[in-house]
């Protein structure tokens, strides 16, 4: 990832757990979101914070970039934001985005376990 | 007790690097200088204890791993040599034990090589001022560490403040901005609280890391050694 698009990603994980089809869905969806802030951010840093619990797991991507108007999100952006939100609501899951311009843009995914 | 912080703060502060790459030391040098005075370097632990006894600086950079013993040998030989010079950890190194090690040693924070220059010396300042310095990295392994413990409630009596094992929900809920990226202000703009109360929340944390009498410590560093 930091090599495909030349961005740090600052990735802190608490907890673990065993793999999962379902958690296959939220790697994914993260992955998609740090791409996504890799190219649009126009920041050279990447903040992703995965905490494991044993009811859920969430995770975090973060970035202090341009950011967006999510009122008026330009298609490329729609498009991520809704796949991100799609696969994870296929899987049970949900995920939120939340991003001013300006204000950098933070991706939300979270998924119950068990 | 501590100096009022911040940009107020009339007198530069005098800084002490001890790392044991030449180029890195350089580097910060050059991006520290415009902030504060860096007034000495060391490469060994040994060096670095005795310039740290005749400087007395207000801050130590501190790398987490050298040849010779790394962070936790300077500050044990140290030790209260110095009594207003203050400690923070700067590594690349991603091992919680060391990491939490050096705090324990007496570190007032912790801080990966990857932060900016302006960072650092925000961080160098807070920690001047008597503040703890938490990077995300930092945040992460407290969460994981004090995990398998409930948290305190946060209107529970004081008696069970001073629990040192557990963190309060408030101080989780700060730890896990952190470790998402926040800055303190951006913490205290997300929870409604002031900066002041995030600095009190992380520093008493720091307070237990460094003062728990480690069940779930100890518990956690052995898990992870097993990993």
């Amino acid at each position: 990832m930091e090599e495909a698009h030349g961005v740090t990603v600052e990735a802190v994980v608490v907890g673990d757990c065993p793999m999962s089809p379902h958690l296959l869905a939220v790697v994914a969806a993260t992955r998609e979101a740090l791409v996504n802030a890799a190219r649009h951010s126009g920041v050279a840093t990447v903040s992703v914070y995965a905490e494991i619990t044993d009811d859920r797991v969430e995770v975090f991507v973060r970035d202090r970039g341009k950011g967006f108007d999510l009122a008026v999100v330009p298609d490329d952006r729609f498009g991520v934001t809704q796949s991100i939100v799609g696969r994870m609501e296929r899987h049970g899951g949900k995920a939120f985005v939340r991003s001013s311009p300006g204000g950098g843009t933070e991706v939300h995914v979270e998924l119950r376990r068990g | 007790m501590a100096d009022p912080s911040g940009p107020e703060v009339a007198r530069r502060l005098r800084v002490v690097l001890v790392d044991d790459h030449r180029l890195f030391r350089a580097g910060v040098r050059s991006e520290l200088a415009a902030a504060v005075d860096v007034v000495g370097e060391a490469e060994t632990v040994a060096a670095a204890v005795v310039l740290v006894l005749d400087l007395q600086p207000d801050v130590v950079l501190l790398d987490v791993h050298m040849p010779d013993g790394g962070g936790r040998a300077v500050l044990a030989g140290v030790a209260a040599g110095a009594p207003s010079t203050r400690f923070l950890a700067l590594s690349v190194s991603d091992a919680a034990e060391d990491v939490i090690g050096v705090i324990r040693a007496g570190a007032r924070g912790y801080v990966t090589k990857s932060i900016s220059a302006d960072e650092l010396a925000e961080a160098v300042v807070r920690v001047a001022g008597g503040d703890a310095v938490f990077s995300p990295r930092l945040a992460g392994f407290v969460l994981d560490a004090f995990a398998s413990s409930p948290p305190v409630p946060d209107d529970a009596p004081a008696a069970d403040h001073a629990d040192l094992d557990r963190l309060t929900a408030r101080e989780r809920d700060v730890l896990r901005l952190i470790a998402r990226g926040y800055t303190y202000k951006e913490v205290a703009a997300e929870l409604f609280i002031s900066g002041r109360t995030v600095e009190t929340h992380v520093s008493s944390v720091l307070r237990k890391l460094q003062l728990s009498n480690r069940r779930e410590l100890s518990r956690w560093a052995a898990a992870r050694r097993l990993v």
